[in-house]
């Protein structure tokens, strides 16, 4: 066994273990849990097994195993920029929303309330 | 005069979402007080005295604790308007920029039926009052106006706009920030509500030009308009 992979595995097995425990700990989040649990067990095969992505390089049209990785890598990034983009502005719509209602309130006491009490 | 044309003033609310603008909020506020009309203004979570000054001026204060921008602000102050009874609705920039003497001339189209949506144009007759470089950002922001909401005008960020209380009813401004300027243009035009444009004077300051869009604004317009469309 290589030392990356007695670095790495441990690591990747703790987070395996985590993910498949919210499996069956949060079934309200199960596709979220399914989706990890699927990627670590992935990256797990692929440190055990190096050769299963260059493998599968080569069934998807890509001379390495490398290369597969980092244009996975790029994808998700771009996809998991989009998703956090979405996420931030739903958020922020959600403070705005918020904002605005504590405002009117706050609006309407200080109409009601006599000019000596404003602050 | 507005003070001799009760339909031009009774039930007129004019909305002012207004940050850091201590400095001239009470010169702003004070002459629409004086012409009768009921003001609200937004103080978009300032940390300057802008709502006391604006309160000491006469208007009605609505505080938003945080910043949130002046999409936001106005959304709040037409909400707060509307709830209490406004007929006809003036949104009206706070640095200055406009004059209370052009309130009428918007809210009269309104007033008189023929529109439920006035938007003032600094282009119809006050062209060479824009600075040079103002009117170039201002060209494109019209060019873009019309492709993303099918609507021709002169100008399309311009502060001064009057809305029926049913046209009102209609905005609700998801964009917060300086974008909102296209996307209440977008809101209006689909109400299919009539339009017109109406000219109006804009006051360029030393501190109206400092606070206003400039160019390196225009590229987050266009990314939060766009990323609002992609996400919808």
């Amino acid at each position: 066994m290589r030392l990356f992979q007695l670095l790495a595995l441990p690591l990747i097995a703790a987070m395996l273990a985590v993910s498949v425990r919210n499996l069956f700990k949060s079934p309200s989040r199960l596709m979220v849990s399914l989706f990890w649990s699927g990627l670590w067990l992935a990256t797990l095969v692929a440190v055990v097994y190096p050769d299963t992505t260059t493998r599968l390089a080569r069934a998807l049209g890509i001379y390495r195993g490398a290369d597969l990785l980092v244009y996975s890598a790029v994808l998700a990034f771009i996809a998991g920029f989009y998703l956090v983009s979405l996420r931030l502005r739903q958020m922020s719509r959600e403070i705005t929303l918020l904002t605005r209602e504590v405002a009117l309130l706050e609006a309407e006491r200080q109409k009601d309330s006599p000019p000596s009490a404003r602050a | 005069m507005a003070s001799n044309l009760p339909d031009l003033v009774d039930g007129v609310w004019i909305v002012i979402a207004a940050y850091h603008e201590g400095a001239v909020i009470a010169e702003v506020v004070g002459p629409l007080v004086a012409a009768g009309y009921r003001v609200v203004v937004v103080d978009d979570g300032s940390g300057d005295d802008t709502a006391a000054r604006a309160r000491q001026a006469g208007a009605l204060i609505v505080r938003h604790a945080v910043n949130r921008g002046q999409g936001a602000a106005l959304q709040s102050g037409l909400r707060y308007a509307l709830r209490h009874g406004a007929r006809i609705l003036v949104t009206f920039d706070a640095d200055g920029q406009h004059t209370a003497g052009d309130v009428p001339v918007l809210v009269g189209p309104i007033a008189a039926g023929t529109a439920d949506i006035a938007l003032g144009s600094r282009f119809l007759e006050h062209a060479a009052d824009v600075p040079a470089a103002r009117r170039v950002l201002l060209r494109l922001a019209v060019a873009f106006t019309g492709v993303v909401s099918g609507v021709r005008l002169t100008d399309a960020h311009n502060g001064l706009r009057a809305l029926s209380r049913r046209a009102a009813e209609q905005v609700e401004l998801q964009l917060d920030r300086m974008a909102h300027a296209s996307e209440i243009i977008d809101q209006l035009a689909r109400t299919g509500l009539p339009l017109v444009e109406v000219s109006v004077r804009v006051h360029y300051t030393k501190y109206s030009l400092e606070k206003g869009q400039r160019a390196g604004h225009a590229a987050r317009i266009v990314w939060d308009y766009l990323l609002n469309k992609l996400s919808r």
